[in-house]
């Protein structure tokens, strides 16, 4: 008798536990789609009230308000705002990507215990670190360093500085540690055999490493690099603290466009959206369903090259 | 593992494609002011009221929320706090967020107060205007600049257009200038263009920074050499860069009184509809006489001082 009661009570405990996991599923899925299906909704209102769909994409004048025109017209020309969250998306994680990989082999292959024993907690405090302080030491410490290395070769040298190049180092720091810790948890579950038999067929440390553990953890090294990347594609305050920029510059600067003044989808949101209405609030929707989709490109670029590993 | 990304792909795709089908088929919610393309509309469609019996004050009892301006909100709060804490029973909180968020809060009801440096929009018809108080808006030039104590309109003209390049061409060091704007949907920047230029900022390329908030418009002033900006006058003068008189008028509350420096707002209290009690008392308040003692310590000007003649040149857009 007693068997049969635990027994009933056990299961009964097993499908409400299984249906609550399935709401919780459901719920995160319903979610995800309303973002979606909001931004959508909202996203494509723009281009019935004035905007063109190849000017949106493809000129540089952003006045959605129209304040910049002696006319008062707006103009819907987003092409620097995309092309600036790209680039420095990119930049970004390809610079801190190797070093982060690097880093994390430190901590999984063994070296210098003190070193490891030293940056563990360091990293940790580095992650919990809010993005605006790190704009803070952007704005102070980065900019004024990047005038006096580039601000002789450049058009102006008192903005010198600002602009992309301060922006990517400002994120790299902001995601290292990001993909450090991400990438220390998938170098671990490699399993030892992988290293064994390496090192069995005669491989140095280094070709174990790069040809061996790097490749099996792919999967893992690809979720940190994707981790990091949505943090940097969508932070706001410390790039439009270092950005500073209306326009974009002439595309055949590329020292301009480097180290002057220059513009990001992030930060025009950050100066312009709490104060737009009407027309500007649909367009900054769109710029808002603009990054959703080029994070999700960046997603599918990384997933994709992770898919080609050699263990599956 | 590539038919699960398939999978996930295709999901989203469809979300995207209803997502489009449905706004295609007429869209849900409506926007605001569907329609009109500039920011600034025509006003709010009744008198504005500005003052209650100054000196006097009624409590209410009760709880307020005002939210909006940046600009005017250590002017309410200052006031609310000495309303507080001489109607004890009343809880005024005062929120930032932008007078376009106050505005927009103010006309959906959710505050009862919202604070402004704009004219209301079309579309926001039932907000009633209270006007409180001025802001006096000042350039400030980088303490490189040396030499450089007022600038004409035409200089200004010259500046802002990126036709005067250097310092040296208006009487300072030689410079360039660098100016710091503010982004085309700042009201700051609006006022700026209509009252001072007469025209838009066109000025664009490595010399010109753009930046929101008053307090990066000063840390930038302060850090680049050769930098104007202009900024509300309490920061501006709290940071100690020189700051510039236009056409030879200093910003004083004498020469805004008779309307000869013209870099000045008028600040409004919006309320929907008649406002409730506790909010015709705070606004009231804001006009008596303590509440130009607050007006005074923070560099704004006291609404009932300025003739009604040179207010009229600064109403309605």
């Amino acid at each position: 008798m007693q068997v049969q009661q635990s027994t009933s009570g056990s299961y009964l405990a097993d499908r409400a536990a299984r249906i609550i996991f399935l709401v919780c599923a459901v719920l995160l899925i319903i979610v995800i789609i309303g973002v979606f299906v909001f931004l959508g909704l909202n996203g494509f209102r723009v281009f019935r009230e004035g905007a063109n769909i190849r000017d949106f994409f493809f000129s540089n004048n952003w006045d959605p308000t129209g304040n910049g025109d002696v006319n008062g017209n707006p103009s819907f020309g987003a092409g620097g705002l995309v092309l600036g969250s790209i680039v420095v998306t990119f930049f970004s994680v390809i610079i801190a990507s190797p070093l982060a990989f690097g880093t994390a082999l430190i901590f999984t292959e063994g070296g210098a215990n003190w070193l490891t024993r030293l940056l563990k907690p360091l990293i940790e405090v580095f992650t919990g670190m809010p993005s605006v302080v790190i704009g803070f030491f952007g704005l102070v410490v980065i900019v004024p360093f990047l005038q006096k290395l580039v601000g002789n070769i450049v058009g102006n040298h008192q903005t010198a500085g600002n602009g992309w190049g301060a922006a990517i180092l400002v994120l790299v720091i902001m995601i290292l540690p990001t993909i450090i810790s991400i990438s220390i948890d998938a170098l671990n579950t490699v399993p030892a055999g992988v290293r064994e038999a390496s090192l069995a067929l005669g491989s140095t440390r280094w070709q174990m490493m790069t040809n061996a553990v790097l490749p099996a953890a792919t999967t893992g090294l690809a979720t940190a690099v994707v981790l990091g990347m949505a943090r940097a594609i969508g932070e706001t305050l410390a790039v439009s603290m270092v950005l500073n920029g209306s326009k974009l510059p002439p595309l055949k600067n590329i020292f301009a466009l480097f180290f002057q003044p220059n513009v990001n989808i992030t930060q025009y949101i950050a100066i312009d959206f709490g104060e737009a209405s009407g027309p500007a609030r649909d367009a900054y929707y769109t710029l808002a369903l603009i990054l959703l989709a080029i994070s999700f490109l960046f997603v599918c670029l990384s997933r994709y090259l992770a898919s080609r590993s050699v263990y599956k | 593992m590539f038919k699960n990304q398939r999978v996930a792909f295709l999901l989203v795709t469809i979300a995207i494609a209803i997502s489009v089908l449905i706004s295609a088929c007429g869209g849900s919610s409506s926007s605001s002011s569907g329609g009109s393309t500039s920011s600034s509309g025509g006003s709010s469609g009744s008198t504005p009221t500005t003052l209650g019996t100054p000196g006097s004050y009624t409590c209410v009892q009760g709880s307020l929320t005002a939210a909006g301006s940046t600009a005017l909100a250590p002017l309410v709060t200052d006031v609310a706090k000495k309303y507080q804490a001489k109607c004890s029973g009343s809880t005024i909180t005062v929120n930032l967020g932008g007078s376009g968020t106050g505005l927009s809060s103010a006309e959906n009801g959710s505050i009862d107060i919202g604070n402004s440096d704009i004219f209301a929009k079309t579309g926001q018809e039932d907000l009633v205007d209270h006007q409180v108080s001025v802001v006096i808006f000042t350039l400030m030039v980088n303490s490189k600049v040396t030499g450089v104590k007022s600038l004409t309109t035409d200089q200004l003209k010259g500046i802002y257009s990126g036709k005067i390049k250097n310092w040296s061409e208006v009487g300072g060091p030689s410079m360039p200038i660098v100016v710091v704007s503010r982004p085309t949907s700042s009201g700051t920047r609006a006022t700026f263009q209509k009252y001072v230029l007469g025209t838009v900022e066109t000025i664009t390329g490595p010399t010109n920074l753009t930046t929101d908030s008053t307090g990066t418009v000063v840390k930038n002033v302060q850090q680049t050499d050769g930098a104007i900006g202009y900024a509300a006058s309490g920061p501006a003068k709290k940071s100690g860069l020189t700051i510039l008189n236009i056409d030879g008028q200093a910003p004083t509350p004498d020469t805004i009184k008779s309307n000869a420096y013209k870099f000045w707002n008028i600040e409004h209290m919006y309320t929907k509809g008649k406002p409730k009690d506790l909010a015709q008392a705070l606004i009231d308040y804001m006009t008596s006489s303590d509440g130009k003692d607050s007006a005074q310590s923070l560099d704004f000007v006291a609404i009932t001082d300025v003739p009604s003649a040179a207010l009229q040149t600064h109403q309605v857009h």
